[in-house]
Protein backbone atom coordinates (compact mmCIF):
# COMPACT_ATOMS: atom_id res chain seq x y z
CA UNK A 1 0.00 0.00 0.00
CA UNK A 2 2.42 2.58 1.18
CA UNK A 3 5.16 1.02 -0.84
CA UNK A 4 8.64 0.33 0.29
CA UNK A 5 8.72 3.15 2.80
CA UNK A 6 10.56 1.70 5.74
CA UNK A 7 8.82 4.19 7.98
CA UNK A 8 5.38 3.10 6.86
CA UNK A 9 6.26 -0.54 7.23
CA UNK A 10 7.26 0.07 10.79
CA UNK A 11 4.03 1.90 11.33
CA UNK A 12 2.04 -0.94 9.80
CA UNK A 13 3.67 -3.33 12.21
CA UNK A 14 2.58 -1.13 15.07
CA UNK A 15 -0.88 -0.76 13.63
CA UNK A 16 -1.14 -4.53 13.84
CA UNK A 17 -0.12 -4.57 17.48
CA UNK A 18 -3.67 -5.36 18.57
CA UNK A 19 -3.73 -8.48 16.42
CA UNK A 20 -0.33 -9.58 17.66
CA UNK A 21 -1.44 -8.97 21.25
CA UNK A 22 -4.73 -10.72 20.67
CA UNK A 23 -3.19 -13.86 19.24
CA UNK A 24 -0.38 -13.79 21.79
CA UNK A 25 -2.83 -13.85 24.68
CA UNK A 26 -4.96 -16.39 22.87
CA UNK A 27 -1.99 -18.72 22.41
CA UNK A 28 -0.89 -18.22 26.00
CA UNK A 29 -4.31 -19.24 27.35
CA UNK A 30 -4.68 -21.98 24.78
CA UNK A 31 -1.52 -23.63 26.06
CA UNK A 32 -1.74 -22.92 29.78
CA UNK A 33 -5.48 -23.46 30.09
CA UNK A 34 -5.83 -26.31 27.61
CA UNK A 35 -6.92 -28.72 30.31
CA UNK A 36 -9.30 -26.19 31.82
CA UNK A 37 -11.42 -26.05 28.69
CA UNK A 38 -10.32 -22.67 27.33
CA UNK A 39 -10.19 -23.96 23.78
CA UNK A 40 -13.61 -25.62 23.75
CA UNK A 41 -16.07 -24.25 21.23
CA UNK A 42 -18.46 -23.65 24.06
CA UNK A 43 -16.01 -21.49 26.00
CA UNK A 44 -14.88 -19.52 22.96
CA UNK A 45 -18.46 -18.90 21.89
CA UNK A 46 -19.18 -17.78 25.41
CA UNK A 47 -16.44 -15.16 25.20
CA UNK A 48 -17.98 -13.71 22.04
CA UNK A 49 -21.46 -13.76 23.58
CA UNK A 50 -20.31 -12.05 26.74
CA UNK A 51 -18.41 -9.34 24.90
CA UNK A 52 -21.19 -8.58 22.40
CA UNK A 53 -22.61 -5.56 24.30
CA UNK A 54 -19.12 -4.16 24.97
CA UNK A 55 -18.18 -4.57 21.32
CA UNK A 56 -21.30 -2.64 20.26
CA UNK A 57 -20.48 0.16 22.71
CA UNK A 58 -16.87 0.16 21.54
CA UNK A 59 -17.92 0.74 17.93
CA UNK A 60 -19.97 3.78 18.95
CA UNK A 61 -17.02 5.08 20.94
CA UNK A 62 -14.68 4.70 17.94
CA UNK A 63 -16.81 7.25 16.10
CA UNK A 64 -16.88 9.68 19.01
CA UNK A 65 -13.15 9.47 19.75
CA UNK A 66 -12.33 9.78 16.06
CA UNK A 67 -14.30 13.01 15.90
CA UNK A 68 -12.10 14.42 18.65
CA UNK A 69 -14.66 14.07 21.44
CA UNK A 70 -15.27 11.51 24.16
CA UNK A 71 -18.35 9.92 25.67
CA UNK A 72 -18.10 8.43 29.14
CA UNK A 73 -21.85 8.34 29.71
CA UNK A 74 -22.52 5.28 27.55
CA UNK A 75 -22.70 2.96 30.59
CA UNK A 76 -25.62 4.97 31.96
CA UNK A 77 -27.25 5.02 28.54
CA UNK A 78 -27.07 1.21 28.52
CA UNK A 79 -28.98 1.04 31.80
CA UNK A 80 -31.64 3.59 30.83
CA UNK A 81 -32.20 1.94 27.44
CA UNK A 82 -32.43 -1.55 28.89
CA UNK A 83 -34.90 -0.42 31.55
CA UNK A 84 -36.93 1.57 29.03
CA UNK A 85 -37.23 -1.46 26.77
CA UNK A 86 -38.14 -3.75 29.67
CA UNK A 87 -40.80 -1.35 30.97
CA UNK A 88 -42.33 -0.69 27.57
CA UNK A 89 -42.40 -4.40 26.71
CA UNK A 90 -44.56 -5.06 29.77
CA UNK A 91 -47.51 -3.48 28.03
CA UNK A 92 -46.55 -2.87 24.41
CA UNK A 93 -45.69 -5.05 21.41
CA UNK A 94 -42.16 -5.99 20.40
CA UNK A 95 -41.52 -3.29 17.83
CA UNK A 96 -42.53 -0.51 20.19
CA UNK A 97 -40.23 -1.94 22.87
CA UNK A 98 -37.27 -2.05 20.49
CA UNK A 99 -37.95 1.46 19.25
CA UNK A 100 -38.23 2.72 22.81
CA UNK A 101 -34.88 1.23 23.84
CA UNK A 102 -33.05 2.40 20.76
CA UNK A 103 -34.84 5.75 20.88
CA UNK A 104 -33.80 6.32 24.49
CA UNK A 105 -30.16 5.72 23.54
CA UNK A 106 -30.31 8.00 20.52
CA UNK A 107 -32.11 10.70 22.49
CA UNK A 108 -29.52 10.75 25.28
CA UNK A 109 -26.72 10.74 22.73
CA UNK A 110 -28.41 13.65 20.97
CA UNK A 111 -28.76 15.44 24.31
CA UNK A 112 -25.00 15.02 24.90
CA UNK A 113 -24.36 16.13 21.35
CA UNK A 114 -26.26 19.40 21.63
CA UNK A 115 -24.11 20.50 24.56
CA UNK A 116 -20.90 19.42 22.89
CA UNK A 117 -21.55 20.47 19.29
CA UNK A 118 -23.55 23.65 19.65
CA UNK A 119 -22.66 24.98 23.10
CA UNK A 120 -19.06 23.84 22.61
CA UNK A 121 -18.70 22.51 26.13
CA UNK A 122 -15.95 19.93 26.64
CA UNK A 123 -17.39 16.51 25.92
CA UNK A 124 -15.56 14.96 28.84
CA UNK A 125 -17.35 17.25 31.31
CA UNK A 126 -20.71 17.07 29.54
CA UNK A 127 -20.75 13.28 29.51
CA UNK A 128 -19.31 13.10 33.03
CA UNK A 129 -22.34 15.07 34.13
CA UNK A 130 -24.83 13.09 32.05
CA UNK A 131 -23.25 9.84 33.20
CA UNK A 132 -24.27 10.74 36.73
CA UNK A 133 -27.55 12.24 35.65
CA UNK A 134 -28.74 9.18 33.73
CA UNK A 135 -27.34 6.72 36.25
CA UNK A 136 -29.60 8.50 38.74
CA UNK A 137 -32.53 8.37 36.36
CA UNK A 138 -31.93 4.66 35.80
CA UNK A 139 -32.05 4.08 39.55
CA UNK A 140 -35.20 6.09 40.07
CA UNK A 141 -36.99 4.63 37.05
CA UNK A 142 -37.78 1.41 38.91
CA UNK A 143 -36.70 2.22 42.44
CA UNK A 144 -33.64 0.01 41.99
CA UNK A 145 -35.83 -2.95 41.14
CA UNK A 146 -34.96 -5.29 38.32
CA UNK A 147 -37.57 -5.61 35.57
CA UNK A 148 -38.04 -9.02 33.92
CA UNK A 149 -38.25 -9.26 30.14
CA UNK A 150 -40.80 -11.92 29.33
CA UNK A 151 -41.26 -11.31 25.60
CA UNK A 152 -39.82 -14.47 24.05
CA UNK A 153 -39.36 -12.94 20.63
CA UNK A 154 -37.36 -10.11 22.16
CA UNK A 155 -35.11 -12.38 24.21
CA UNK A 156 -34.68 -14.49 21.10
CA UNK A 157 -33.63 -11.63 18.86
CA UNK A 158 -31.46 -9.89 21.43
CA UNK A 159 -30.32 -12.77 23.59
CA UNK A 160 -30.55 -16.51 23.41
CA UNK A 161 -31.93 -16.99 19.91
CA UNK A 162 -30.18 -18.50 16.92
CA UNK A 163 -30.31 -18.02 13.19
CA UNK A 164 -28.98 -20.94 11.09
CA UNK A 165 -27.56 -22.20 14.39
CA UNK A 166 -25.53 -19.00 14.85
CA UNK A 167 -26.29 -17.29 18.19
CA UNK A 168 -28.03 -13.96 17.73
CA UNK A 169 -25.42 -12.10 19.79
CA UNK A 170 -22.76 -13.29 17.37
CA UNK A 171 -24.87 -12.07 14.46
CA UNK A 172 -25.34 -8.69 16.15
CA UNK A 173 -21.60 -8.44 16.66
CA UNK A 174 -20.81 -9.30 13.05
CA UNK A 175 -23.47 -6.94 11.71
CA UNK A 176 -22.34 -4.05 13.90
CA UNK A 177 -18.69 -4.48 13.00
CA UNK A 178 -19.44 -4.87 9.30
CA UNK A 179 -21.76 -1.89 9.04
CA UNK A 180 -19.63 0.17 11.43
CA UNK A 181 -16.51 -0.53 9.41
CA UNK A 182 -18.15 0.40 6.11
CA UNK A 183 -19.62 3.61 7.49
CA UNK A 184 -16.30 4.51 9.13
CA UNK A 185 -14.04 3.80 6.17
CA UNK A 186 -16.19 4.07 3.09
CA UNK A 187 -18.72 6.86 3.53
CA UNK A 188 -18.52 10.63 3.50
CA UNK A 189 -19.83 10.66 7.07
CA UNK A 190 -16.89 8.53 8.21
CA UNK A 191 -14.45 10.71 6.29
CA UNK A 192 -15.93 13.83 7.86
CA UNK A 193 -15.71 12.34 11.37
CA UNK A 194 -12.01 11.72 10.85
CA UNK A 195 -11.44 15.15 9.31
CA UNK A 196 -13.17 16.94 12.18
CA UNK A 197 -11.21 14.97 14.77
CA UNK A 198 -7.93 15.59 12.99
CA UNK A 199 -8.22 19.26 12.10
CA UNK A 200 -11.58 20.87 12.78
CA UNK A 201 -10.57 24.13 11.11
CA UNK A 202 -9.52 22.37 7.93
CA UNK A 203 -12.82 20.53 7.95
CA UNK A 204 -14.71 23.76 8.43
CA UNK A 205 -13.01 25.70 5.64
CA UNK A 206 -13.62 22.69 3.41
CA UNK A 207 -17.32 23.14 3.90
CA UNK A 208 -17.92 20.33 6.39
CA UNK A 209 -20.47 21.18 9.07
CA UNK A 210 -18.28 20.52 12.08
CA UNK A 211 -21.04 20.93 14.65
CA UNK A 212 -23.35 18.54 12.84
CA UNK A 213 -20.63 15.91 12.56
CA UNK A 214 -19.98 16.10 16.32
CA UNK A 215 -23.71 15.92 17.05
CA UNK A 216 -24.14 12.86 14.85
CA UNK A 217 -21.11 11.12 16.37
CA UNK A 218 -22.45 11.47 19.91
CA UNK A 219 -25.98 10.53 18.84
CA UNK A 220 -24.65 7.44 17.10
CA UNK A 221 -22.71 6.48 20.22
CA UNK A 222 -25.88 6.84 22.28
CA UNK A 223 -27.77 4.64 19.82
CA UNK A 224 -25.09 1.96 20.00
CA UNK A 225 -25.22 2.06 23.80
CA UNK A 226 -29.00 1.70 23.53
CA UNK A 227 -28.55 -1.39 21.37
CA UNK A 228 -26.03 -2.76 23.87
CA UNK A 229 -28.58 -2.20 26.63
CA UNK A 230 -31.14 -4.25 24.71
CA UNK A 231 -28.61 -7.04 24.18
CA UNK A 232 -28.02 -7.17 27.93
CA UNK A 233 -31.76 -7.18 28.60
CA UNK A 234 -32.25 -9.92 26.01
CA UNK A 235 -29.49 -12.15 27.29
CA UNK A 236 -30.29 -11.73 31.00
CA UNK A 237 -34.05 -11.63 30.34
CA UNK A 238 -34.19 -8.72 32.73
CA UNK A 239 -33.08 -5.11 33.02
CA UNK A 240 -31.47 -3.48 36.02
CA UNK A 241 -29.88 -0.14 36.76
CA UNK A 242 -26.47 -1.80 37.19
CA UNK A 243 -26.25 -2.82 33.52
CA UNK A 244 -23.36 -1.15 31.77
CA UNK A 245 -22.06 0.24 35.03
CA UNK A 246 -18.77 -1.65 34.90
CA UNK A 247 -18.17 -1.42 31.17
CA UNK A 248 -16.60 2.04 31.04
CA UNK A 249 -12.99 0.97 31.62
CA UNK A 250 -13.21 -2.15 29.50
CA UNK A 251 -14.75 -0.41 26.53
CA UNK A 252 -12.38 2.56 26.54
CA UNK A 253 -9.44 0.19 26.89
CA UNK A 254 -10.74 -1.99 24.05
CA UNK A 255 -11.08 1.00 21.74
CA UNK A 256 -7.68 2.51 22.54
CA UNK A 257 -5.90 -0.83 22.38
CA UNK A 258 -7.69 -1.40 19.09
CA UNK A 259 -5.86 1.52 17.55
CA UNK A 260 -8.20 4.46 17.93
CA UNK A 261 -6.46 7.68 18.88
CA UNK A 262 -7.67 9.26 22.11
CA UNK A 263 -7.49 12.71 20.51
CA UNK A 264 -9.22 12.02 17.26
CA UNK A 265 -8.39 11.69 13.60
CA UNK A 266 -7.79 7.98 13.38
CA UNK A 267 -9.15 4.72 14.54
CA UNK A 268 -10.42 1.29 13.62
CA UNK A 269 -13.73 -0.49 14.04
CA UNK A 270 -12.20 -3.90 13.42
CA UNK A 271 -9.46 -3.03 15.90
CA UNK A 272 -12.12 -2.19 18.48
CA UNK A 273 -13.70 -5.61 17.93
CA UNK A 274 -10.40 -7.33 18.62
CA UNK A 275 -9.74 -5.03 21.56
CA UNK A 276 -13.10 -5.99 23.01
CA UNK A 277 -12.55 -9.70 22.36
CA UNK A 278 -9.14 -9.43 23.97
CA UNK A 279 -10.67 -7.92 27.11
CA UNK A 280 -13.29 -10.67 27.18
CA UNK A 281 -10.65 -13.33 26.67
CA UNK A 282 -8.57 -11.94 29.53
CA UNK A 283 -11.57 -11.96 31.79
CA UNK A 284 -12.38 -15.52 30.85
CA UNK A 285 -8.81 -16.79 31.06
CA UNK A 286 -8.16 -15.26 34.44
CA UNK A 287 -11.30 -16.83 35.85
CA UNK A 288 -10.34 -20.22 34.43
CA UNK A 289 -6.91 -19.80 36.00
CA UNK A 290 -8.68 -19.68 39.30
CA UNK A 291 -7.65 -16.18 40.26
CA UNK A 292 -9.94 -14.59 42.77
CA UNK A 293 -11.67 -11.33 41.96
CA UNK A 294 -9.05 -9.05 43.48
CA UNK A 295 -6.20 -10.81 41.66
CA UNK A 296 -8.18 -10.65 38.42
CA UNK A 297 -8.60 -6.92 38.81
CA UNK A 298 -4.90 -6.44 39.42
CA UNK A 299 -3.80 -8.56 36.47
CA UNK A 300 -6.36 -6.98 34.18
CA UNK A 301 -5.32 -3.51 35.29
CA UNK A 302 -1.67 -4.23 34.60
CA UNK A 303 -2.40 -5.69 31.19
CA UNK A 304 -4.64 -2.80 30.19
CA UNK A 305 -2.02 -0.33 31.34
CA UNK A 306 0.63 -2.14 29.35
CA UNK A 307 -1.52 -2.40 26.25
CA UNK A 308 -2.66 1.20 26.38
CA UNK A 309 0.89 2.43 26.97
CA UNK A 310 2.13 0.45 23.99
CA UNK A 311 -0.63 1.45 21.64
CA UNK A 312 -0.57 5.11 22.60
CA UNK A 313 3.14 5.23 22.03
CA UNK A 314 2.49 3.66 18.70
CA UNK A 315 -0.34 5.76 17.56
CA UNK A 316 0.27 9.20 18.85
CA UNK A 317 3.87 10.21 19.01
CA UNK A 318 6.88 8.99 17.16
CA UNK B 1 -11.69 41.08 -27.94
CA UNK B 2 -11.09 44.76 -27.45
CA UNK B 3 -11.21 45.11 -23.71
CA UNK B 4 -10.25 42.39 -21.27
CA UNK B 5 -12.82 41.89 -18.56
CA UNK B 6 -11.45 41.32 -15.07
CA UNK B 7 -12.31 38.02 -13.43
CA UNK B 8 -12.82 39.77 -10.14
CA UNK B 9 -13.29 43.44 -9.44
CA UNK B 10 -13.30 45.06 -6.06
CA UNK B 11 -14.87 48.52 -6.14
CA UNK B 12 -14.53 50.88 -3.22
CA UNK B 13 -14.43 48.18 -0.58
CA UNK B 14 -14.68 49.39 3.02
CA UNK B 15 -14.55 47.13 6.02
CA UNK B 16 -14.92 48.22 9.62
CA UNK B 17 -14.99 46.18 12.78
CA UNK B 18 -17.10 47.83 15.48
CA UNK B 19 -16.41 51.23 13.94
CA UNK B 20 -12.69 50.56 13.60
CA UNK B 21 -11.72 50.93 9.98
CA UNK B 22 -9.71 47.96 8.69
CA UNK B 23 -9.95 48.63 4.96
CA UNK B 24 -10.94 51.84 3.26
CA UNK B 25 -11.85 52.45 -0.34
CA UNK B 26 -10.01 49.48 -1.77
CA UNK B 27 -10.31 48.79 -5.48
CA UNK B 28 -8.55 46.11 -7.47
CA UNK B 29 -9.02 44.21 -10.71
CA UNK B 30 -7.78 40.66 -11.08
CA UNK B 31 -7.36 39.18 -14.55
CA UNK B 32 -7.03 35.59 -15.62
CA UNK B 33 -3.47 34.36 -16.10
CA UNK B 34 -2.17 37.27 -14.04
CA UNK B 35 -0.60 37.22 -10.61
CA UNK B 36 -1.19 40.21 -8.38
CA UNK B 37 0.78 40.50 -5.16
CA UNK B 38 -0.75 42.17 -2.15
CA UNK B 39 1.96 43.60 0.10
CA UNK B 40 2.00 45.63 3.27
CA UNK B 41 3.23 45.57 6.80
CA UNK B 42 1.63 43.49 9.53
CA UNK B 43 -1.84 44.79 10.22
CA UNK B 44 -2.07 46.61 6.90
CA UNK B 45 -5.25 44.69 6.09
CA UNK B 46 -4.02 42.01 3.68
CA UNK B 47 -5.78 39.17 5.44
CA UNK B 48 -8.95 41.23 5.71
CA UNK B 49 -8.96 41.64 1.93
CA UNK B 50 -8.58 37.87 1.50
CA UNK B 51 -11.44 37.28 3.92
CA UNK B 52 -13.66 39.79 2.14
CA UNK B 53 -13.02 38.13 -1.23
CA UNK B 54 -13.51 34.63 0.14
CA UNK B 55 -16.75 35.55 1.84
CA UNK B 56 -15.67 35.14 5.46
CA UNK B 57 -16.22 38.87 6.16
CA UNK B 58 -18.86 40.67 4.17
CA UNK B 59 -17.67 44.20 3.26
CA UNK B 60 -19.19 47.12 5.16
CA UNK B 61 -19.64 48.85 1.83
CA UNK B 62 -18.41 48.50 -1.73
CA UNK B 63 -19.02 46.06 -4.55
CA UNK B 64 -17.54 42.77 -5.63
CA UNK B 65 -17.93 41.88 -9.29
CA UNK B 66 -17.25 38.44 -10.65
CA UNK B 67 -16.94 38.35 -14.44
CA UNK B 68 -18.61 41.75 -14.48
CA UNK B 69 -21.57 40.66 -12.39
CA UNK B 70 -22.25 41.87 -8.91
CA UNK B 71 -21.93 39.09 -6.33
CA UNK B 72 -22.48 38.82 -2.63
CA UNK B 73 -20.73 36.11 -0.63
CA UNK B 74 -22.44 35.28 2.63
CA UNK B 75 -19.85 32.68 3.67
CA UNK B 76 -16.80 30.78 2.50
CA UNK B 77 -18.78 28.09 0.71
CA UNK B 78 -20.66 30.61 -1.41
CA UNK B 79 -17.41 32.01 -2.80
CA UNK B 80 -16.09 28.50 -3.37
CA UNK B 81 -19.16 27.58 -5.35
CA UNK B 82 -18.33 30.50 -7.64
CA UNK B 83 -14.84 29.18 -8.33
CA UNK B 84 -12.76 31.03 -5.75
CA UNK B 85 -10.33 28.99 -3.66
CA UNK B 86 -8.09 30.05 -0.80
CA UNK B 87 -4.81 28.41 0.17
CA UNK B 88 -4.65 29.21 3.86
CA UNK B 89 -1.47 29.99 5.68
CA UNK B 90 -1.93 26.97 7.95
CA UNK B 91 -2.75 24.81 4.91
CA UNK B 92 -6.06 23.39 6.17
CA UNK B 93 -4.99 19.82 5.50
CA UNK B 94 -5.94 16.78 7.55
CA UNK B 95 -2.71 15.15 8.71
CA UNK B 96 -3.75 11.56 9.21
CA UNK B 97 -5.66 11.27 5.95
CA UNK B 98 -4.09 10.29 2.65
CA UNK B 99 -3.36 12.85 -0.05
CA UNK B 100 -6.34 11.85 -2.17
CA UNK B 101 -8.80 12.29 0.69
CA UNK B 102 -7.38 15.75 1.37
CA UNK B 103 -7.71 16.65 -2.26
CA UNK B 104 -11.43 15.94 -2.02
CA UNK B 105 -11.97 17.04 1.57
CA UNK B 106 -15.61 18.03 2.06
CA UNK B 107 -16.38 17.14 -1.56
CA UNK B 108 -15.62 13.44 -1.55
CA UNK B 109 -16.62 11.50 -4.64
CA UNK B 110 -19.08 8.67 -4.16
CA UNK B 111 -20.35 5.88 -6.33
CA UNK B 112 -23.69 4.27 -6.87
CA UNK B 113 -25.74 2.55 -5.61
CA UNK B 114 -24.88 2.92 -1.91
CA UNK B 115 -23.12 6.26 -1.98
CA UNK B 116 -19.87 4.75 -0.77
CA UNK B 117 -16.62 6.65 -1.31
CA UNK B 118 -15.14 6.24 -4.75
CA UNK B 119 -11.56 5.97 -3.55
CA UNK B 120 -10.23 4.62 -6.83
CA UNK B 121 -11.42 7.65 -8.76
CA UNK B 122 -10.24 10.11 -6.11
CA UNK B 123 -6.81 8.46 -6.18
CA UNK B 124 -6.67 8.58 -9.93
CA UNK B 125 -7.76 12.20 -10.23
CA UNK B 126 -5.37 13.25 -7.48
CA UNK B 127 -2.52 11.45 -9.17
CA UNK B 128 -3.30 13.13 -12.49
CA UNK B 129 -3.39 16.51 -10.83
CA UNK B 130 -0.13 16.19 -8.90
CA UNK B 131 1.52 14.86 -12.06
CA UNK B 132 0.20 17.73 -14.15
CA UNK B 133 1.41 20.27 -11.60
CA UNK B 134 4.68 18.44 -11.04
CA UNK B 135 4.12 18.13 -7.30
CA UNK B 136 6.42 15.25 -6.49
CA UNK B 137 5.12 12.89 -3.85
CA UNK B 138 5.81 9.15 -3.55
CA UNK B 139 2.13 8.21 -3.58
CA UNK B 140 -1.31 9.74 -3.19
CA UNK B 141 -1.96 7.04 -0.59
CA UNK B 142 0.48 8.61 1.82
CA UNK B 143 -0.90 10.45 4.80
CA UNK B 144 -0.18 14.19 4.78
CA UNK B 145 1.76 13.68 8.02
CA UNK B 146 4.45 11.85 6.03
CA UNK B 147 5.05 14.69 3.57
CA UNK B 148 7.51 17.58 3.75
CA UNK B 149 6.42 21.19 4.13
CA UNK B 150 6.92 21.86 0.44
CA UNK B 151 4.99 18.77 -0.56
CA UNK B 152 2.14 19.78 1.74
CA UNK B 153 2.03 23.25 0.25
CA UNK B 154 2.06 21.62 -3.17
CA UNK B 155 -0.95 19.51 -2.21
CA UNK B 156 -2.79 22.53 -0.79
CA UNK B 157 -2.20 24.47 -4.02
CA UNK B 158 -3.09 21.47 -6.18
CA UNK B 159 -6.34 21.16 -4.28
CA UNK B 160 -7.12 24.82 -4.89
CA UNK B 161 -6.32 24.39 -8.58
CA UNK B 162 -8.61 21.39 -8.77
CA UNK B 163 -11.59 23.27 -7.40
CA UNK B 164 -10.96 26.84 -8.54
CA UNK B 165 -12.35 27.83 -11.88
CA UNK B 166 -11.59 31.54 -11.60
CA UNK B 167 -9.40 32.73 -8.79
CA UNK B 168 -6.93 31.43 -6.21
CA UNK B 169 -5.97 33.42 -3.14
CA UNK B 170 -2.58 32.43 -1.76
CA UNK B 171 -1.86 33.51 1.80
CA UNK B 172 1.90 33.39 2.43
CA UNK B 173 2.45 30.17 0.47
CA UNK B 174 6.13 29.84 1.32
CA UNK B 175 6.30 31.34 4.81
CA UNK B 176 7.32 28.07 6.45
CA UNK B 177 9.51 26.62 3.70
CA UNK B 178 13.22 26.27 3.08
CA UNK B 179 15.04 27.68 0.06
CA UNK B 180 14.74 24.69 -2.26
CA UNK B 181 11.12 24.07 -1.36
CA UNK B 182 10.29 27.74 -1.81
CA UNK B 183 11.69 27.61 -5.33
CA UNK B 184 9.50 24.62 -6.14
CA UNK B 185 6.36 26.22 -4.82
CA UNK B 186 7.15 29.43 -6.70
CA UNK B 187 7.51 27.45 -9.89
CA UNK B 188 4.15 25.87 -9.21
CA UNK B 189 2.49 29.23 -8.53
CA UNK B 190 4.00 30.66 -11.68
CA UNK B 191 2.68 27.74 -13.72
CA UNK B 192 -0.88 28.53 -12.64
CA UNK B 193 -0.95 31.30 -15.27
CA UNK B 194 -1.20 28.60 -17.93
CA UNK B 195 -4.41 27.43 -16.33
CA UNK B 196 -6.09 30.77 -17.00
CA UNK B 197 -6.58 31.39 -13.29
CA UNK B 198 -6.36 34.76 -11.61
CA UNK B 199 -4.00 34.72 -8.63
CA UNK B 200 -3.85 37.03 -5.65
CA UNK B 201 -0.69 36.43 -3.66
CA UNK B 202 0.07 37.65 -0.17
CA UNK B 203 3.75 37.56 0.63
CA UNK B 204 6.19 39.15 3.01
CA UNK B 205 9.10 38.44 0.72
CA UNK B 206 9.61 41.25 -1.77
CA UNK B 207 12.11 39.12 -3.66
CA UNK B 208 9.38 36.58 -4.17
CA UNK B 209 6.85 39.21 -5.15
CA UNK B 210 9.20 40.54 -7.80
CA UNK B 211 9.89 37.05 -9.08
CA UNK B 212 6.24 36.06 -9.36
CA UNK B 213 3.85 38.96 -9.67
CA UNK B 214 2.69 40.90 -12.71
CA UNK B 215 1.33 43.68 -10.53
CA UNK B 216 1.98 44.77 -6.97
CA UNK B 217 -0.71 46.32 -4.82
CA UNK B 218 0.44 48.09 -1.65
CA UNK B 219 -1.63 48.47 1.50
CA UNK B 220 -0.75 50.59 4.52
CA UNK B 221 -2.99 50.70 7.58
CA UNK B 222 -6.03 49.74 5.57
CA UNK B 223 -5.36 52.31 2.93
CA UNK B 224 -4.58 51.46 -0.66
CA UNK B 225 -1.33 53.23 -1.47
CA UNK B 226 -1.11 52.21 -5.09
CA UNK B 227 -0.77 49.53 -7.73
CA UNK B 228 2.39 49.16 -9.81
CA UNK B 229 3.35 47.04 -12.78
CA UNK B 230 6.20 44.88 -11.55
CA UNK B 231 8.22 45.63 -14.66
CA UNK B 232 7.93 49.39 -14.13
CA UNK B 233 8.85 49.63 -10.47
CA UNK B 234 11.63 48.61 -8.13
CA UNK B 235 12.02 47.41 -4.59
CA UNK B 236 12.90 50.82 -3.21
CA UNK B 237 9.69 52.31 -4.49
CA UNK B 238 7.61 49.45 -3.08
CA UNK B 239 9.39 49.63 0.28
CA UNK B 240 8.76 53.34 0.57
CA UNK B 241 5.11 52.74 -0.33
CA UNK B 242 4.84 50.05 2.35
CA UNK B 243 6.52 52.08 5.08
CA UNK B 244 5.48 55.58 4.05
CA UNK B 245 9.10 56.73 4.45
CA UNK B 246 10.61 58.45 1.45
Amino acid sequence: MEGSHLFSKWLNLQKNLIYIGFFGIFLFFAVTLYNDGFLTTRNLTNIVLQTAPATIMAIGLVFVLSSGEIDISFGSIVAVSALTTALVLQSAPLVIGIMAGLGAGLAIGFFNGIFVAYLRLPSFLVTLATMGLFAGIARSMTNLRSIPVLNDTFTGIFGSGKLFSIPSLVIWTILAVLIGHIVYRHTRFGAHILAVGDNARAAQVSGISVARVRLYALTLCGGMAGLAGMLYAGRLQAAKYTLGESDLMTVIAAVIVGGTALYGGKGSVVGALFGSLMMGMLNNGLILMGLDVSDQMIVRGVIILLAVALSLRNFNRI
Amino acid sequence: MTELQPVLSLRGINKAFDGLVAIQNFSLDLFSSKIVALVGDNGAGKSTIIKVISGIYPPTSGDILLDGEMVYFSDASSSRSKGIEVVHQDLALVDEQPVYMNMFLGKELTKKPFGLLNKARMREESQNLVDALDVRIPSTNLAIRNLSGGQRQGIAIARAVHWASKLILLDEPTAALGVAETAKVEKLVSSLRERKLAILLISHSLDQVFRLADQICVLRRGEQIGIRETSKTNKNEIISMITGVH
